[in-house]
């Protein structure tokens, strides 16, 4: 073992090297420094800052994953990974005061056969109505191709949505709670396979404004659910099952279904 | 065969040849914080090498300033493997001594980064990139571009259409 000790040379420049820089440091390195961004500069300001950096913040998976545009690859289910929830999505929801007569939970475990014992694991499940807030400048959610509409509610991604009427006290409603009917649960997504027929849609992204609630699914369909004011909020969930296939009735029942689009302006209420 | 860490008086030493032929003494634990040079040392079967070792990529400049980092946290915990964990640690929590370190011109932080990415040191490449992160931090695209020298290559179209697309996000 005589052989003399030699460092991997591969990457020793030939031509004299340029001054390091931002501009010469190598993809992983400015990948590595764009992760150390806050989500919203990372979108908003990163992007715009040249080609090379606009292409890494849409191209990078570990960048992808956390701007909740690629799902994690954290296995959902009844390991504890407790979801996290979307930090930006989660200022655009929301949900005024007076509104508090339902709640909807979003949910990334698989499906169990019975709801209660399903929603008893509230770690997996997101009550992402308590986090609205109003969005400052409405107008901007409106651009056709809003990065927004790509983005996952949360990570692991949420398969399953649950809405839940509080009877009583609003103050204690929770999953666990008795005095909560629950009054309607989408969860056709998960039972249905996406174009390629492999993974489950996944609910994508959405709001909640005044007496209603969107969500995107994967393939930019839209589910909305809306009730109808007062204290006896009764949601009903309008969706479209993708690609035509036929929505399950499962155990439980909705509301009917019907396509639905969104219609611009609609953000303003 | 796992030998156990020894008294550091009794550190063996390793020479490092720097790029522009330098040669620089460094105990061999130093030397270990870099995981390509553990590697070498335990490919040439785990004893202390008596050659030199050659750092082809990293001027005698950078590699005492790498060298200088690596002696302050000689007693750091080894790096955990996780890869994640760097996602779980703010990037304003950069200790105080790392902070100073780092208060070098823009062309040495790089080379900086670039040398412990080369070496192999994950702590002083994660404390790299969270200053240049803490160097973007707050700034307009234009205010980033003027920092860091870089040309604005988007057509006005372009730039319009991004800005569009994520200017949601902006401000909160």
């Amino acid at each position: 073992m005589a052989s003399a000790i030699r460092c991997p040379t591969h990457l020793t420049a030939s031509s004299p090297k340029p001054a390091a820089s931002i501009n010469t440091a190598p993809a992983e390195i400015v990948e590595k420094i764009l992760l150390n961004l806050p989500a919203a500069e990372l979108l908003s300001r990163a992007t715009l800052v040249c080609r090379r950096w606009h292409e890494l913040v849409f191209t990078s998976p570990r960048i992808a994953v956390k701007l909740f545009l690629k799902p994690s690859n954290e296995v959902a289910g009844y390991v504890p990974v407790p979801p996290k929830l979307n930090p930006l999505i989660g200022q655009i929801f929301n949900f005024p005061e007076r509104r508090h007569g339902f709640k909807i939970f979003l949910d990334s475990t698989p499906a169990t056969g019975d709801l209660q014992e399903h929603f008893t694991i509230f770690s997996h499940v997101v009550d992402f109505t308590r986090c609205g807030r109003p969005i400052p400048n409405h107008a901007s959610l409106h651009h056709p191709n809003a990065s927004w509409k790509r983005m996952h509610i949360m990570q692991p991604p949420a398969l399953d949505l649950c809405v839940y009427e509080s009877i009583s006290d609003l103050n204690s409603l929770s999953p666990n709670a008795e005095r909560v009917e629950i009054l309607a649960r989408r969860s056709y997504l998960r039972k249905t396979t996406s174009p390629s027929g492999t993974a489950p849609h996944s609910i994508k992204t959405g709001f909640l404004l005044g007496d209603f609630c969107a969500l995107t699914t994967d393939d930019s369909k839209i589910i909305r659910i809306h009730g109808s004011g007062g204290m006896n909020i009764f949601p009903r969930i309008l969706g479209i099952p993708p690609h035509g296939t036929a929505v399950p009735t499962g155990p439980y029942t909705f509301a009917p279904v019907s396509v639905v689009t969104l219609p611009r302006g609609v953000l303003d209420g | 065969m796992a030998a156990n860490a020894q008294p550091t008086d009794a550190q063996p030493k390793i020479t490092l040849v720097s790029s522009d032929n330098q040669k620089i003494l460094v105990d061999r634990d130093i030397a270990e914080r870099s995981v390509l040079l553990k590697h070498m040392i335990q490919d040439f079967g785990g004893e202390t090498p008596d050659q030199d070792i050659p750092i082809h990529n990293v001027n005698e400049v950078v590699l005492k300033k790498v060298i200088e980092w690596c002696e302050h946290h000689r007693a750091d915990p080894p790096a955990t493997a996780e890869d994640d964990s760097d996602n779980r640690k703010k990037s304003t929590d950069i200790e105080e001594w790392d902070q100073k370190f780092m208060q070098v011109d823009q062309e040495m932080l790089f080379e900086i980064i670039l040398a412990a990415n080369y070496l192999d040191i994950k702590p002083l490449l994660d404390v790299g990139c969270k200053t240049v992160a803490n160097m973007i931090k707050g700034k307009s695209p234009d205010e980033i571009r003027k920092t860091f020298n870089i040309t604005n290559d988007f057509t006005p179209e372009e730039e319009d259409q991004i800005r569009r697309e994520n200017e949601w996000a902006e401000d909160r």
